[in-house]
């Protein structure tokens, strides 16, 4: 196919200007909170406190840099980083295969099992982090990254375990014909043809176990005991007294912080976006 | 934790067979650096010269504490020494069997120089649970300036209808009266519970949190409620105070914009911190207004309403934990924290070196006090005080009658025993 | 009883059936299928279940039976659970003078999930699905309040909403009218709340949608175009239609998000003022963690648990009915 014919017909489809506007509109509208945290950073809590949309008295980047040269800065966010990439790839794993076999394998109880992995959405997670809590201890998995990324990862199968199946469940026929032609095994169909096609589903979920896993403070508060082991979410901690908060130095501390999520976003976002290779469909 | 300390054991025996060092892990909540400078320096201090004593000290941030604490206590790696505001949650914790009594383990000294009420503060059922550190206590603190311009005195505000009258003169002066953080609620309860102070006193009070006759459905507190309503129905509160935190409001009063601001003595701090300019209301603008008095009121004029904090110990804590907390608050140590105006120690004669006068005066309030009511959020525990601080930012609100509010109380207290 | 949400088979037929109940006599696709490689399934299974299933049930479902079951017990979490209380939490629960607002509250952020958010969230994934610079940014910036911390969202809308300093008192001068305090007043704070809600949770539907709409074969909508298929109905009869799905899933998290929602609530006006601004969660918290009554808390996450499991129930039955008109 001519890359230049289809440019052109992908052009007709572009935003129109009707769209512009309301785009417009709601990034206003997303914008305005933010751009007040991302400039607290470079405030007093005087000046925060009756100024907060205005530009900051002083640019001075001195917060961020008292931030970044705390010597427990970068070994939080290291360890955010490493149990939230441990949660995403065993979420990632652990839901997709179990999705792929309810969606595709008929097996007895499998409509009991689906129901049963969907209980994980329905009950409030707040009160059962005390007996999830002693689950742990009594596994001997406290204090431990290990602990919060297998508690992570197992909240977070009921949502990925709907999204996959969802997903799995709306490829094309034609695809698993192929495969059998090939004598195919089921893991083998898995691995070469669902996985495959699924980016877009598999980076969208990565994202959104990503997130939760790097904002999680309360698994990480009760699981963690030794200073050396937080994550970010509990370095903000110092900022926090008990009768007066630094909500300048905490601003921009979350300033900082959100960024290794940005950039988590921006890679999957290259997945979720290249969607099913043209080819693959008509394969 | 425990591997350290076995592992320290394991050199210790390798090199001096006869010398093994115990940890002992100290859980606080100080999040102010120049105060935990103090407190780490004291540990030093104490190892250099225990060498068989390793101080570990671990620090949780306030909400996070109390998230946490639960089940800290019930892991491996709880503190053997951590913070505390006695009073029920302290109880809720000695009765499950989480704690360990000190009794046997203090000496004379120590229950001297903390004194009466210090010692009262944690005790239950006549056992020992812990050592007190520190006293606050809940005064209206005044903006001089303000109260001269529309012409009150701190005099004025001697009684509860002195202070109605002058909220009065002070809102005809076009100045707001009173700044309060009511979305956190806790600023809010301060006032019901001292006029319970000073209505029902210490008797009635101790009667119906035992539920008692008619509890907290008595005269006295539904009075409290009332006044307390005659106050609200002034609107002396600044704009949007049900929306306000306590940070907002103490800014709000150390801008200079409040009169009064009722808040306990971190609030000479913390006015400053979170006003505009970082300055907040000097000393010379800084009045204090003791909480009026009530005529016909069973408690005493002198009760103070404030905190007893400290320090309390885990069931497995070593004797050598309590060794070091009595070392740690004895006068010398503790006036170290007198002189940086952190805290007012408890320690008889630490705050003798006090310089600053509002601590000084505050200090005084509470030694002449009969009797020093702690907190109704934290005495009551977090249940019925709970209820104690949501029924105060109704009636804040006036979304509640006082005869509602005091049957509440009652209520509560009756569920929790 | 089924909690999948049972999504309709859109355009391209799923492999297997996708519910054996609902359809009479088996799709000759998955008999074959079934028959095919029915052998070497039970690789597959053995390979593929028992992991999930072991750690799902070991660290979701055993402590939720757990919390459960302290809705029977006076518990305050120290010690042995002994006090038996029968029934008497739930009693507390469903008398509980905030409790009835709370469970309101619930359902108008169900219904502006569903009436605000679905909506915008759709119509932004249907202007940003083209992959360029400049839309590419926008993508990420309507995803950046859900990436934030719930804290930190709370924290920047209380300056957002702050009567004398916020932007809200500003907008309202310009249209010279005054704004009360949003977040102080009990009948603008559920609003206030519910505006928060919509901008932190639009951009989670949206990259659901967009991935969706991403698995749109191209030549679908290319040769719509090619036969000069307008726009708004390319939009109507090609792409909605092809994500209904997603969007049908999406419904099932708004709705089921909205019942649990609770970590936005507290930094933003903590339930008040008055109580008037609780969700079941958030009261759930509020009155029954934070107090240490592990029992009201484990008698309204019961409580809310049942409504959950009904409204998915319903929400199933809906979807099947409508698919045999």
């Amino acid at each position: 196919m001519a890359q230049g014919v289809k440019f052109q017909k992908m052009r007709r489809m572009e935003v129109s200007p009707f769209q512009w506007l309301g785009l417009a509109v709601i990034s206003l509208f997303v914008i305005i909170p933010l751009y007040a945290t991302a400039l607290g950073g470079f405030k007093s809590l005087g000046e925060l406190r009756t100024k907060p949309f205005s530009l900051p008295q002083s640019w001075d980047p001195q917060r961020f840099i008292d931030i970044a040269s705390e010597s427990t800065f970068f070994l939080t966010l290291w360890n955010s980083l490493l149990v939230s990439t441990a949660t995403v790839l065993l979420t990632v794993i652990l839901s997709s295969m179990t999705a792929f076999a309810l969606a595709h394998i008929r097996f007895f109880g499998r409509r009991l099992l689906t129901n049963f992995l969907m209980l994980g959405l329905l009950f409030p997670a707040a009160t059962a982090v005390l007996p999830l809590f002693l689950k742990l201890r009594d596994l001997g998995l406290l204090d431990s990254h290990l602990g919060i990324i297998l508690a992570q990862t197992a909240f977070s199968l009921s949502f990925s375990i709907l999204l996959f199946h969802n997903f799995f469940k709306e490829l094309p026929d034609e695809l698993f014909d192929a495969a059998r032609m090939d004598h195919c095994g089921y893991v083998q169909i898995y691995w070469y043809i669902t996985l495959p096609l699924s980016l877009p589903i598999i980076a969208t979920v990565s994202v959104f176990a990503f997130v939760s896993s790097w904002n999680n403070f309360l698994l990480p508060l009760v699981v963690l005991n030794s200073p050396e082991k937080y994550t970010w979410t509990l370095g903000i901690m110092q900022y926090r007294g008990e009768y007066s908060t630094d909500w300048t130095k905490i601003l921009a501390y979350l300033t900082l912080t959100i960024l290794p999520a940005i950039a988590f976003f921006l890679a999957a976002q290259r997945y979720i976006i290249s969607g099913l290779t043209g080819g693959a469909v008509k394969g | 934790m425990k591997r350290l300390v076995i592992g320290a054991g394991l050199l210790a025996l390798s090199v001096v067979p006869s010398v093994s060092a115990e940890t002992i892990d100290w859980l606080h909540i100080e999040s102010v650096p120049s105060t935990v400078e103090i407190m780490e320096a004291a540990a030093k201090e104490y190892e250099t010269a225990n060498p068989d004593v390793k101080i570990n000290v671990q620090f949780l941030e306030n909400e996070a504490y109390k998230a946490k604490l639960t089940t800290l206590l019930q892991s491996d790696a709880a503190p053997d020494i951590f913070y505390s505001w006695g009073g029920g949650v302290m109880g809720d914790q000695a009765k499950a069997g989480v704690l360990r009594t000190i009794g046997e383990a203090t000496g004379d000294e120590i229950r001297a120089a903390i004194g009466g009420a210090g010692i009262n503060a944690f005790t239950r059922d006549d056992a020992l649970y812990g050592l007190a550190q520190n006293v606050s206590e809940v005064v209206f603190w005044g903006n001089k300036e303000l109260l001269d311009k529309a012409g009150v005195s701190v005099e004025d505000m001697k009684t509860w209808d002195g202070l109605l009258a002058s909220v009065k003169k002070i809102k005809e002066a076009g100045i707001t009266p009173i700044a309060i953080g009511s979305q956190d609620k806790w600023p809010a309860h301060f006032y019901w519970s001292y006029l319970v102070v000073r209505l029902a006193g210490q008797d009635a009070f101790d009667a119906a949190r035992t539920g008692e006759g008619d509890g907290f459905g008595g005269d006295p507190f539904v009075k409290a409620g009332e006044m307390f309503l005659d106050l609200v129905a002034l609107e002396p509160f600044q704009e949007g105070h049900l929306a306000a935190d306590y940070g907002t409001a103490s800014g709000h009063f150390g801008d200079g914009k409040a009169a009064l601001h009722l808040m306990g003595n971190w609030d000479y701090k913390n006015q400053r911190k979170s006003s505009e300019s970082g300055e907040g209301l000097s000393d010379d603008q800084l009045v204090i207004v003791p909480f009026p008095t009530v005529a016909g009121g069973a408690g005493d004029d002198g009760d103070t309403l404030g905190g007893i904090n400290g320090w309390i110990f885990h069931r497995d804590a070593p004797d050598s934990a309590v060794k070091f907390m009595e070392w740690y608050l004895s006068k010398d140590v503790q006036a170290r924290f007198a002189e940086s105006a952190t805290y007012i120690p408890i320690t008889r004669g630490a705050s003798d070196t006090m310089d600053n006068t509002f601590f000084k005066e505050i200090s005084g309030h509470i030694n002449d006090a009969k009797w020093h009511a702690i907190f109704f959020d934290q005495e009551l525990g977090a249940d019925v005080g709970g209820v104690v601080n949501d029924i105060s930012v109704e009636l804040v609100d006036n979304a509640i009658s006082a005869q509602e509010a005091a049957e509440l109380v009652k209520e509560a207290v009756q569920d929790s025993q | 009883m089924t909690v999948t949400p049972d999504l309709p088979q859109s355009r391209i037929k799923s492999v297997s059936d996708s519910d054996p109940i609902e359809t009479a006599a088996p799709q000759k696709g998955a008999a074959i299928l079934k028959q095919r490689f029915f052998g070497k399934s039970s690789v597959a299974l053995v390979l593929f279940i028992p992991l999930t299933l072991g750690l799902f049930t070991l660290l979701v479902v055993v402590p939720m039976i757990e919390a459960a079951s302290f809705s029977f017990y006076d518990w305050n979490g120290y010690g042995p659970m002994t006090d038996f209380a029968g029934l008497e939490n739930y009693g507390d629960v469903l008398t509980h003078r905030h409790f009835s607002k709370a469970l309101r509250n619930s359902f108008l952020v169900i219904a502006v999930s569903l009436c605000v958010q679905l909506p915008l969230a759709l119509w932004a994934a249907l202007a940003l699905v083209q992959n360029n610079w400049g839309i590419s940014v926008i993508r990420t910036l309507f995803f950046l309040p859900y990436m934030l911390a719930e804290v930190a969202a709370g924290l920047m809308w209380r300056f957002v909403f702050d009567g004398n300093y916020g932007v809200v008192p500003a907008v309202g001068d310009m249209f010279g009218v005054s704004l009360p305090f949003v977040l102080g007043d009990k009948f603008w704070v559920m609003p206030a709340i519910m505006l928060v809600i919509v901008w932190k949770y639009f951009g989670f539907h949206m990259m659901i949608y967009i991935a969706a709409l991403q698995s749109i074969p191209k030549d679908v909508i290319e040769a719509a175009r090619l036969d000069g298929v307008s726009r708004w109905k390319i939009i109507w009869h090609v792409q909605i239609p092809m994500i209904r799905s997603a969007i049908l899933i999406t419904v099932f998290f708004a709705i089921i998000g909205a019942l649990q929602l609770f970590d936005l609530i507290i930094p933003l006006s903590g339930g008040g003022p008055s109580h008037s601004s609780h969700t079941i969660v958030s009261f759930l918290y509020q009155f029954g963690i934070t107090r240490m009554k592990l029992g009201f808390g484990g008698a309204v996450s019961v409580i809310l648990f049942v409504v959950c499991v009904a409204i998915t129930i319903g929400y199933r039955h809906y979807l099947t009915s409508r698919k045999w008109d």
